[in-house]
């Protein structure tokens, strides 16, 4: 099964997900469970 | 051995990294949750911030930090090495301390209303959720 390489997702894909959190829009517990599950390096289907 | 100098310049920096071999043998005798102390770089090693671990050894107090660094080095197998304690409650409080350094940024970064601040701590987060 692949990995995702969060490495490579582009900068402002990623600034833009951290930014939801100061509108609110995500809340620490939705970006703190995120960071769980990258950090388990999680196994994803392909394609 | 660490000398006087490199030890200073390690409290100097930001951040201390486990290289990617040494983290794996940590997962492979401590479990998963060694990946919660800090954040993956981008060659597999795991990134703690200092501040982290002075954080953690302060609450090591009643503990024997040499033991646990004893346990870390150690090439026991992962049912022996989680009923070693000092060593899996090191992990413990430099993972506890990790979350509230990783909730203390969140919490400053939603708060905060300098653009040149939030920018900062927006890219920090990236870093620590992401990798860097």
């Amino acid at each position: 099964m692949p990995y995702i390489n969060w490495h490579s997702l582009p900068l402002i894909v990623k600034q833009h997900l951290i930014q939801r959190l100061k509108d609110r829009t995500i809340t620490q517990g939705d970006l703190e469970a995120l960071k769980t599950w990258i950090d388990q390096n999680p196994e994803v289907p392909a394609g | 051995m660490l000398t006087f100098i490199q030890f200073l310049e390690e409290l100097a920096t930001d951040e201390l990294t486990i290289p990617a071999s040494d983290m794996e043998r940590m997962v492979s005798h401590f479990g998963t949750a060694v990946r919660g102390m800090g954040h993956l770089n981008s060659e597999g090693g795991l990134a703690i911030p200092i501040k982290v671990i002075q954080n953690a050894i302060a609450r090591f107090e009643g503990h024997d930090l040499s033991e646990a660094v004893r346990e870390l080095k150690s090439d026991k197998q992962l049912a022996e090495m989680l009923r070693l304690s000092e060593a899996s409650v090191l992990i413990g409080h430099i993972t506890d301390a990790y979350r509230e350094y990783f909730r203390e940024l969140m919490t400053r970064y939603q708060n905060s209303s300098n653009p040149d601040e939030s920018n900062r701590l927006r890219d920090r987060l990236v870093r620590e959720v992401f990798g860097s």
